[in-house]
């Protein structure tokens, strides 16, 4: 697989992005987030390429949306810790790109498709790119080797996916016959 | 609950679904999670390692959801300590869930699934069952049994 990164690959049709140092912002939590939403988008194209269908291409998006609310949170959490000028803005973007990513799972959750999925995947892909490289390395200098940053990304955990009531059916009692 | 410590594993013949799965908990920092494609490479998992949670597929070919559950229920629970398995499915029909539910399996999640569905179930099915701590010594003298026996 050494050659899904090249940009010369055209049977792809564009690369992919992965994550590298370069994309580091300086604090381990949140890189490690951009870790897994890179990959999530990753598993979100293959699941679509490879006509999974809704259960498994719905289970990724899903994911992806719950990881993308996750990640905003400690991230402004992480911004407001360390008194970062531009807070505001930031996540007003990241307000912008939520609403988007609920549309695309309503849409979704309307009529699944494999085409939406992949359309999905390639505009977050190209979002979270620029997204890092743009502007959450503009916090980088505020956050890193900053204690109260590493306290404020480590101050979110499992309890977020735990605080609301879950969504699905249980079990045979709980279904209609 | 310490779910840095949990050591989980995931079944099922989909390999988008494992690696799915094992994403999701890689990033709530679960550690240890093992993948096996087939319920024969389930059971040999779970004689070799100490495993605090099934994630088990229903169809698969050869061993499916409740006959791997039967075979942990008779196999791998000691002490009248039950490993927790929760199947992971697409195919909810009242008439199959009754099938798993008697073959002794502890939860349903439908496939599509959210994330927090996933942890939610997990969470529960743990707390249900016994508590972190009683499973590591359960799986350590397991795994002590096994040494002894080869
Ligand atoms: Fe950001």
């Amino acid at each position: 697989m050494s050659d899904k990164n090249s940009p010369g690959d055209l049977k792809g049709a564009r690369r992919r992005v992965s994550w590298s140092a370069a994309f580091s912002v300086g604090v381990p939590e949140i890189d490690a987030d951009h870790r897994i939403l890179f990959e999530l988008i990753g598993q979100m194209r293959d699941a679509a390429t490879a006509f999974e269908g809704d259960m498994v291409t719905g289970s990724v998006l899903a994911a992806l949306a719950d990881y993308v609310d996750y990640h905003f949170e400690r991230e402004e959490r992480v911004m407001e810790a360390v008194g970062y000028p531009e807070e505001k803005q930031h996540a007003e973007r990241h307000a912008r790109l939520r609403k988007k990513v609920e549309e695309f799972v309503r849409r979704y959750n309307q009529e699944p498709s494999d085409g939406l999925a992949n359309e999905l995947a390639e505009f977050l892909e190209d979002w979270l790119n620029h997204h890092i490289l743009d502007e959450d390395m503009r916090y980088r200098p505020y956050a890193e080797n900053n204690r109260a940053a590493s306290v404020a990304a480590s101050s979110i955990g499992i309890e977020f996916f735990m605080d609301s009531e879950d969504d699905a059916v249980t079990g045979p009692e709980e279904r209609p016959a | 609950m310490i779910w840095e410590d949990l050591r989980v594993l995931v079944v099922d013949d989909n390999a988008n679904i494992r690696r799915l799965i094992a994403t999701i908990l890689q990033g709530v920092n679960v550690k240890s999670v093992r993948e096996a494609a087939n319920g024969h490479t389930a059971l040999e998992i779970l004689r070799s390692f100490p495993i605090d949670l099934v994630l088990l597929d229903y169809v698969m070919e050869g061993m499916d959801g409740p006959a791997v559950t039967r075979a942990v229920r008779g196999e791998i629970d000691r002490d009248g300590r039950r490993v927790p398995v929760i199947v992971v499915t697409g195919y909810s029909e009242v008439a199959r869930l009754n099938v798993a539910k008697e073959a002794g399996v502890n939860d349903f999640i439908a496939k599509p699934f959210t994330t927090k569905t996933l942890l939610q179930r997990i969470a529960r099915a743990l707390s249900q069952d016994m508590t972190l701590k009683e499973m590591e010594t359960l799986a350590l003298q397991r795994q002590r049994q096994l040494r002894v026996g080869s």
